[in-house]
């Protein structure tokens, strides 16, 4: 069998294993750390489904628990000192409890990881063939000389240049832009069917970035992939996934479509996190607007919403009771706020703070 | 191979003047030449013979060549007779050197291949109860000398069950096997537990700093298996520290065969030495340190290309650097 | 770094895995506080044993006649019943037998060896030339190293070749073999009446000789390392000389890792003078080091008289292990990574 075959082979078989329902349900997921100054609810109550082939942007500051949900999901985070609840089906199968033999053959093949610093997530001593090659001898159990041939092959996907120089190379040979693709190829190597990549432009140089996140989207699509895209911007998941979570403190607090999201957004921080971009429209020296505060600490967390100490609309009733997820004229639009954008008390609360700005100056 | 040059320059410059310290330390020594014509002559030698002694050793020559006889004898075999027995040195060196290189070869044998998995398994179950009870007795083997060792051993072993016979006589591997490694295998230990402690500790440390970085966040999430993690993704990372210290110890490793070797009769380079010093035997002392100072400057060359080995970041940066 | 790596590894390693329910209780181990005290008290009641065996009680009575010189020289009457006797708690777990009838079965703490002298009297009238050969060895060995490793690692250039290349090629003899070399070179090896007794300096020479290499060498790495901080620049770029800068700015900077290096030194001092004894190298009797009572007990293991050998090597053990205790400790509160070598 070529390398190349035994590539397609599985990506049919992948294909035929379609089954009926979302690829991923994730339900009331809880994933706490215990540490000296107490339990850190990192994710606290996320519920989502994701169907297949679409992608799912997860925007958050730091510490928002994005990170740690898609680690949550995947399985991935130490055992040790961490508690999990909740569930996750992958595929209709219940993967949260699963033991780590069992979660060792879907990492890789069925869910696979793009992580943060391609500087530090590439095994700095082993050669980039082998490392590509691992997983398909592993999951695929291919040859030595198909897997390195099918490292080639997917080397070559991911653009990357001289790619036959590559297979031989260490990372610290390669610039981070294709140091960020290699460890594309090594997370597509075996076709998963779901895949993470977590900030995976953060590190890279502003130039790389586009062509990096551009090469996730096309592999997406020729795969028919599932892509989870965590990320702290949200004008990297603004062109490249169908639907955006927003997360804060722990918690998913506005979910919709992209395109719903922008038309109308409801969450207050929604609003602020798009404000902080620059834009391109804007006059030059334009003042960016931030964030006042920090996120909210996740051991005791603020009664209510946990955002609302940050809030510039926030009211009484936001300090004391948590809001519920509540449906949008959309059906698929989802958040948790008492006053949200365009509400008539937001839009009273916008005025005044927009006469106290103009009465300052 | 720029840097496997530079090494090698670095080598070969410590081989020089060790061996030139050496080979000219004899004329510094206290009581002079006489001291040593008298020895090697005996106490009623005529002038004649003394000349010959004087001659032999290079004693009347200058000091550079004197060294370039020493060079030239050195290479070319000729390293007289010993004092006493007029057995030539190069026969004794040649009876005493296997002694020592199995004692050395198996304790480091039996420390790596007991550090190592030690050390992985700790690092990986960090603060667990192995981790606990094996890092609570490395301390506890690095505080205690060879020379307590050692008898504690026999005393175990030899005195209280009749097991190994004490004081052990050197067989030879290929004739009497088991003889060869009773005669062994207390020395061995002897010498490997501190080695092990030593190695145990710097290993896990770096281990446990591995085990924290992204690369294996990665590996995991490729679907690796936890002994293919640890052991071929983790491992090789981790060993800089441990390759450094073997090269450390070798010198206390020579240190741990002196006494083992006296402790337990075995006519190894590091009693010959020893013995050589208490009888002023200066000629052979100068070879057997010769000897020892170039297996530790071969050895320390040989962990400079581990290095590379281990990472091959080092190829580029340390030959430029 | 990603936020959930900064938690899991601030927190990891301490707490215990509990599978579910209300938040653990994070255990914070006392251990290592327990032990860093024991082993505090033990080095304090070393050396005022060591300094003051002649007039402490719980020394001196078991010496016959009260008197630690009773202790230290051979006994010329009673030998016969009082030699090599088990220690006292020896006799209670397993009875020994060959014990000549009407005679004494044990005695005190430690037992007593072939001249019937008290071991555990000697074991800490041993620790005397123990520490003070150790200690002073270790003093010089760090002044000097420490003065050549800074000026080697401060100043670079033709100096730093010159000390560096010295320390590599002194390095390259075994250590133990120089110091046994040295011992017997200082020793004057003519003079060969071995009756008078050894002087205490040719050992503590042979000693701060070995010490300084592997010294100087750390102090210069330490000393690179901290010439190139921007404190260091700072106080440079405004005209500081050469000498303050290394005595005022990184000599301060290195003194807690020299702390560190002084202990662990030690440690090695006490087992490399324990050593040479043991060769028959160090000094002479009336008072032993702990090397040399170990190194005579072990001719007598063969016979089952293990006590005369492995008390002192017990009273060694303990002391070893307690100064490496405080180095780890040091190291750790410094921040040092694990010694090498």
């Amino acid at each position: 069998m070529s390398p190349h075959s035994a590539h397609t082979a599985h990506s049919i078989q992948a294909a035929s294993r379609q089954l009926e329902g979302p690829l991923l349900e994730v339900t009331d997921l809880r994933t706490h750390f215990r540490t000296e100054r107490g339990l850190v609810r990192s994710v606290d109550g996320v519920s989502f489904t994701l169907d297949r082939g679409r992608s799912l942007g997860i925007v958050g500051e730091s510490g928002s628990g994005k990170t740690v949900l898609s680690r949550s999901i995947m399985g991935l985070l130490p055992k040790r000192n961490t508690e999990r609840s909740g569930s996750v089906k992958f595929e209709g199968r219940e993967v949260i409890d699963l033991p780590l033999a069992d979660r060792r053959k879907i990492w890789g093949r069925e869910m696979s990881m793009i992580f943060q610093d391609p500087m530090t997530s590439l095994n700095p001593v082993m050669r980039i063939g082998k490392q590509i090659g691992e997983g398909l001898r592993l999951h695929l159990g291919m040859s030595k000389e198909d897997a390195r041939a099918t490292s080639l092959h997917l080397l070559r996907e991911v653009r990357i240049p001289e790619p036959e120089k590559r297979l031989d190379q260490y990372a610290f040979e390669l610039s981070g832009g294709m140091r960020q693709r290699v460890m594309i190829a090594l997370a597509m190597s075996c076709g998963p069917t779901l895949l993470f990549a977590d900030e995976p432009t953060t590190a890279l140089d502003v130039t790389v970035q586009a062509q990096i996140l551009e090469l996730i989207g096309v592999q997406k699509r020729e795969r028919n992939m599932s892509l989870i895209l965590v990320t702290h911007d949200l004008g990297v998941v603004a062109g490249h996934t169908d639907d955006i979570m927003v997360m804060y403190g722990g918690r998913m607090v506005e979910k919709a479509p992209t395109n719903v999201l922008f038309a109308s957004m409801k969450m207050p921080y929604t609003e602020a996190l798009l404000k902080s971009i620059p834009k391109i429209e804007d006059p030059s020296h334009t003042r960016l607007s931030v964030i006042p505060g920090r996120p909210p600490d996740l051991v005791n967390p603020p009664p209510g919403c946990s955002f609302a100490p940050r809030c510039s609309f926030a009211q009484d009733r936001c300090r004391t009771e948590v809001p519920p997820l509540i449906t949008a004229e959309h059906p698929d639009h989802v958040y948790a706020c008492w006053y949200p954008v365009g509400s008539p008390s937001h839009r009273a609360r916008t005025a005044e703070l927009a006469a106290a700005m103009s009465g300052a100056h | 191979m720029r840097y496997v040059i530079r090494k090698l320059a670095q080598t070969m410059f410590v081989v020089v003047v060790v061996t030139f310290v050496t080979a000219v330390a004899l004329r510094f020594l206290p009581g002079g030449n006489d001291v040593i014509v008298g020895l090697k002559a005996g106490p009623g030698a005529t002038k004649e013979q003394a000349q010959q002694v004087i001659k032999d050793l290079g004693l009347d020559k200058s000091i550079p060549s004197q060294y370039f006889k020493w060079v030239k004898d050195f290479i070319t075999g000729n390293w007289g007779l010993t004092f006493q027995t007029n057995e030539t040195i190069a026969s004794a060196l040649k009876r005493a050197v296997p002694v020592s290189a199995y004692l050395m070869v198996y304790a480091q044998l039996v420390a790596l291949g007991l550090a190592v998995p030690t050390a992985v398994w700790s690092a990986y179950k960090q603060n667990s109860r192995f981790d606990r009870a094996a890092t609570t007795s490395a301390f506890g083997m690095l505080s205690v000398p060879n020379f307590i060792v050692a008898p504690v051993l026999v005393l175990l072993f030899s005195v209280q069950r009749k097991w190994i016979p004490f004081p052990a006589t050197y067989h030879s591997l290929w004739d009497s096997p088991i003889e060869h490694f009773k005669a062994f295998v207390l020395p061995t230990v002897t010498i490997a537990i501190p080695l092990y402690a030593g190695y145990m500790r710097v290993l896990r440390a770096d281990m446990i700093g591995t085990l924290q970085s992204d690369f294996i966040t990665t590996a995991r999430a490729k679907g690796v298996s936890t002994p293919a993690l640890l052991f071929k993704h983790a491992l090789r990372p981790s060993l800089f520290s441990i390759v450094t210290s073997a090269a450390v110890q070798i010198g206390a490793l020579m240190g741990g065969v002196v006494i083992v070797e006296t402790f337990f009769t075995l006519n190894g380079m590091g009693r010959l030495t020893v013995e050589s010093i208490f009888r002023h035997e200066y000629p052979t002392v100068q070879y057997c340190v010769v000897v020892l100072a170039l297996v530790y400057v071969f050895t320390n060359f040989l962990v400079d290309l581990a290095y590379a080995w281990i990472d091959p970041r080092v190829r580029v940066s340390r030959a430029l650097g | 770094m990603t936020d959930i790596d900064v938690i899991a590894h601030q927190h990891t390693p301490e707490v215990p895995l509990i599978d579910q329910g209300a938040p653990a209780k994070v255990r914070v181990r006392k251990r290592g506080r327990i032990t860093k005290w024991l082993a505090i008290g033990w080095l304090v009641f070393i050396t005022i044993s060591a300094i003051g065996a002649n007039s402490l009680p719980y020394i001196s009575h078991s010496c016959p006649g009260g008197s630690t010189t009773n202790c230290s020289t051979a006994l010329v009457g009673d030998i016969l019943s009082k030699r090599e006797l088990p220690p006292t708690w020896a006799t209670w777990a397993t009875p020994l037998n060959k014990t000549l009838p009407g005679k004494a079965t044990h005695a005190g703490l430690m037992g007593t060896d072939s001249n019937g002298r008290d071991l555990f009297a000697r074991a800490m009238l041993g620790a005397r030339n123990s520490l003070l050969i150790a200690g002073l060895a270790i003093t010089f060995g760090l002044a000097i190293g420490t003065f050549l490793g800074m000026v080697a690692g401060y100043f670079r250039g033709w100096v730093d070749t010159v000390i560096d290349n010295l320390t590599n090629v002194m390095l390259a003899f075994p250590a133990l073999l120089l110091a046994i070399f040295l011992v017997t070179f200082f020793n004057k090896p003519d003079t060969a009446e071995s009756a008078a007794p050894r002087p205490l300096w040719p050992i503590i020479l042979a000693l701060v000789i070995l010490s300084i290499p592997p010294l100087t060498r750390l102090v210069r790495a330490n000393t690179i390392a901290y010439a190139q901080r921007d404190f260091v620049v700072a106080a440079r770029s405004l005209g500081a000389k050469g000498s303050r800068i290394l005595f005022r700015e990184i000599l301060p900077n290195i003194v807690p890792t020299l702390l560190s290096f002084a202990l662990t030194g030690m440690a090695l001092l006490i087992v490399a003078e324990g050593a040479l004894a043991f060769l028959g190298l160090s000094v002479e009797v009336p008072i032993p080091t702990w090397g040399a009572m170990i190194s005579a007990g072990s001719e007598r293991l063969r016979a089952g008289v293990w006590w005369i050998s492995l008390m002192p090597a017990l009273v060694m053990f303990l002391t070893l292990l307690a100064i490496n205790l405080l180095g780890d400790v040091l190291a750790q509160r410094f921040n040092r990574r694990e010694a090498i070598g």
